[in-house]
């Protein structure tokens, strides 16, 4: 499994999360972790990366995916990973080298392998935040209400299969624009 | 809980001392005691009496004239020096007998009759040795509403024509969550707590945390503590908005019923009611869709947003060739770790340099991290799979979407339609007043409403401060060494919280499941037709049918509204006994205490044929039902419900200030 511990997200990107995620509130995603696996594939097609940021401290919060959510969506995230893997060019290696960090390294127990996957994790995240931050902005756009952000989460949807529809014959400049 | 009797003493038209009235006979088969009487006879004043005397209130107009007319002018004229008003009620609650009795003294005062000296409420308990013992007023007043929650008295002292519609009652979830036994763990849950609630046990603990004197900590507690404070007096000011919304809604309800009775604008508002009606499923419908919209947004989302990534990465691995021989899920580790314990996974023993040793060396040859075949295989399997999913994501969420425009159109008409009916009313000469007092109200209601909403965000935003208030103090708090023994204790508190709650949610939801189970039995017992009763998580009842392309719409003749508060009550009182008897099962007994039905004119507004299934459906589910009712309603009622009535009494008016009751030989 690549996510083994449970993953913390604080400051702006914390905030962000507990702005957007929450079951039985009014909140676009039911939980952190339906956040979690969508985020680092529009923090890649848009190209937005992040490192974490801190917030005033009023606005800081801590949002965490435990382990069991982890597990019980290990092979969709695997997935996920394995995508965004493949596809990043911020660490600019070889297809080979790519495919050996998304299958190979993973099961690997050389300790230069774990420095290597965790460079890879730091990558996937580093997409994450800058998805968390770019559905933010997009999801509370102008929103007064619930219903506006509902409204702004289809538009969003909506905007990116227009998106995709445009750009599947020239894939390999997507997520390109920022990096 | 059995009513086993009732007397009255100058109670409005029940002059003088009555006597006594038996209404159980320690008899299941034979349940229900019947009162007859005509209209005006008394039997309004019948069911009130019972609410005086548990609740000290009544329904009359007239609420401060309870002595008997004939007895007040005997005080007035001397004859009588002073006269008492009184209700008593013999209960039988938790196996022991109780004696219930509200009463007023009336004597002249210059030159009225009137009772200054306040009311006296007794509870006696009859102990075993026959002794009765009074109980202090404020735990006397406890266990009545212990006995029969005030909020749920309209339900077992049901007067069917003044409580038209059961929709519109007052949330009512406490008491029937309290009637179906979810007291105990409730209490346990509030008893627990939240650490932000310094009353609580959790905010005990919390309050204990040793955090040190630095002054940026101690100056959040004292933040969080006018928090606490500010939360508590907009609680006060929610309190008294909630109050005044409910004293518009009963000025627009009264209004409203003006209007019903007069001629020229009754078919309006008629018409006013069925849209209003309309109006209130669309809006019960509009919310359901948004959620349904909520959970389609969030269904396969990954799926979907994964596509452009899919494709790229497929056109990455297109040229690549990987063997996919090996085990699924399965690695080198999971290899080594089998030959380092020496037996395999179907039990057989590896030795070393063993056949079984080389078969697996060689599986290990084609799995992660040496082969990745398998693996890739996997991931274009997944992949595959995620976009098969999502074929329809946004297709899916458009036609949600669709829906709630639709609905939003219709309630947009629907509106319209009520600013015509309004105006038509209002060019009325009879009625404009009344339409422009009721246009009054309702927007007096809705700036209400508007400011609970804001008192609401206000709380919920320093709820939110004080919550982050307390993450910054326990950061500093966790780190002290001083506090594990107080975190042991926290984080022990905080299992049994989590799993009072979920089981409170799961007994909750059952229970709703099987209430409106039961409702339906009921009512389909009742009524014959294609419509089914919905309760929503606050026990708003209403009634649906599924109309031409799946639109649920509701009736409202008065008809059906009776039969649909039966179904309510039948399924309320039949589920607390069913759950009563599971309960009584268990070691732990029941919470859970059977509850009497007292019912005025149960039959009226009905037809014949429904009075009849009303009439056998009621004696079976309620432990003991009081029916007070007309003998014109009654004769379709008896054939369905003659073997269950124990004792029948006749109100008997002898002028219009002195009835009496006469028990009718069976």
């Amino acid at each position: 499994m690549i996510f083994e511990k449970d993953i913390t997200f604080s400051g702006k990107h914390g905030y962000y999360m507990s702005e957007l995620c929450g079951e039985g509130i009014e909140r676009v995603f039911a939980r952190n972790i339906d956040l979690f696996m969508v985020a680092p594939l529009i923090g890649y097609t848009k190209g937005w990366i992040e490192d974490s940021e801190k917030i005033e401290a009023e606005l800081d919060t801590k949002r965490t995916i435990n382990t069991s959510q982890l597990i019980s969506e290990s092979r969709a995230l695997e997935a996920i990973y394995q995508l965004v893997i493949l596809c990043d060019q911020t660490l600019k290696h070889s297809v080979e080298e790519k495919v050996n960090l998304a299958f190979r390294i993973p099961h690997s127990v050389k300790m230069e392998d774990k420095e290597k996957q965790a460079e890879a994790i730091e990558v996937f995240m580093k997409y994450c935040r800058g998805g968390i931050s770019y559905i933010y902005q997009e999801v509370k756009n102008e929103a007064s209400n619930f219903l506006d952000e509902l409204e702004n989460m289809t538009k969003l949807i909506e905007d990116y299969e227009l998106y995709q529809k445009d750009t599947v014959n020239s894939v390999e400049e997507l997520g390109m624009p920022y990096i | 809980m059995i009513i086993k009797s009732l007397e009255l003493e100058n109670f409005r038209q029940y002059k003088g001392k009555q006597p006594e009235l038996k209404l159980y006979l320690n008899d299941k088969e034979k349940n229900v005691t019947i009162f007859l009487g005509d209209n005006t006879s008394g039997k309004t004043t019948l069911l009130q009496s019972f609410l005086w005397c548990l609740y000290g209130y009544v329904n009359f107009q007239s609420k401060d004239e309870l002595l008997n007319k004939d007895t007040e002018y005997e005080v007035q004229t001397g004859k009588l020096k002073s006269a008492d008003v009184s209700v008593k009620m013999v209960v039988d609650y938790l196996g022991s007998e109780y004696t219930i009795s509200r009463k007023r003294t009336y004597t002249i005062q210059g030159k009225n009759v009137s009772c200054n000296n306040g009311e006296e409420f007794t509870v006696w308990k009859k102990s075993e040795n026959g002794d009765l013992n009074s109980i202090v007023r404020k735990n006397a007043e406890n266990l009545v509403q212990e006995m029969f929650p005030k909020d749920l008295s309209d339900y077992f002292f049901y007067d069917t024509e003044r409580f038209k519609n059961i929709t519109s009652k007052k949330e009512v979830n406490n008491s029937v969550r309290g009637l179906l036994g979810l007291t105990s763990l409730e209490n346990m849950i509030d008893h627990i707590g939240r650490k932000d609630l310094s009353s609580s046990v959790l905010g005990q603990l919390h309050s204990e945390l040793d955090i040190g004197t630095e002054p940026k900590y101690t100056e959040l507690i004292e933040t969080n503590n006018q928090l606490q404070n500010k939360i508590q007096e907009s609680s006060k000011d929610k309190e008294q908005i909630m109050e005044q919304i409910q004293k518009y809604e009963i000025e627009i309800k009264d209004i409203r019923e003006k209007l019903t009775r007069m001629d020229k604008v009754s078919e309006l508002e008629r018409q006013r009611i069925q849209l209003e009606n309309e109006l209130k499923t669309l809006n019960f419908d509009l919310e359901n869709k948004r959620q349904r919209f909520k959970k389609q947004i969030n269904n396969n989302t990954y799926a979907f947003f994964a596509a452009p990534l899919i494709t790229k990465a497929k056109d990455l691995l297109a040229d690549k060739e990987f063997d996919n021989v090996g085990i699924k899920d399965m690695n080198a580790n999971s290899i080594d770790h089998i030959l380092e314990r020496g037996v395999c996974i179907c039990g057989v023993e590896i030795e070393k340099h063993s056949r079984e040793e080389q078969a697996l060396l060689r599986e290990k040859e084609f799995l992660p991290p040496k082969s990745i075949g398998m693996m890739i295989q996997q991931f274009k399997e997944r992949t595959d799979n995620f976009l098969l999913n999502s074929s329809n994501f946004v297709e899916d969420i458009n036609v949600v979407k669709e829906d709630i425009a639709k609905i939003e159109l219709e309630i947009d008409r629907i509106d319209d339609e009520l600013d015509q009916i309004s105006q038509k009313i209002k060019s009325n000469s009879d009625s404009r007043t009344l339409e422009e007092t009721l246009t009054k109200f309702e927007r007096y209601k809705d700036d209400k409403i508007q400011s609970l909403g804001k008192i609401n965000a206000k709380i919920e935003g320093r709820q939110k401060l004080i919550d982050r208030n307390i993450n910054i103090i326990e950061t500093l708090a966790i780190k002290n060494h001083k506090n594990n023994e107080l975190y042991e204790k926290i984080a022990y508190l905080n299992e049994v919280l989590a799993w009072a709650k979920k089981s409170f949610e799961k007994r909750e939801e059952e229970i709703n499941e099987s209430l409106q189970v039961k409702i339906n039995d009921a009512f389909q017992k009742i009524y014959h037709g294609n419509r089914l009763v919905k309760i929503d998580e606050k026990y708003n009842v209403s009634l649906i049918v599924e109309g031409p392309g799946g639109n649920k719409k509701v009736d409202t003749s008065e008809g059906l509204e009776t039969v649909k508060n039966f179904s309510f009550l039948a399924g309320l009182v039949g589920l607390a006994i069913e759950k009563r008897a599971e309960d009584l099962k268990t070691d732990a007994g029941s919470e859970i205490e059977p509850l009497p039905l007292v019912i005025d004119a149960p039959f009226s507004n009905t037809d014949s044929r429904h009075v009849s299934k009303i009439a056998e459906v009621l004696p079976s589910v309620a432990e003991q039902l009081i029916l007070i009712v007309m003998q014109k309603d009654f004769d379709h009622a008896i054939n369905s419900m003659a073997d269950s009535i124990g004792i029948q009494y006749q109100i008997e008016k002898i002028s219009e200030t002195h009835t009496v009751i006469k028990e009718v030989a069976l």
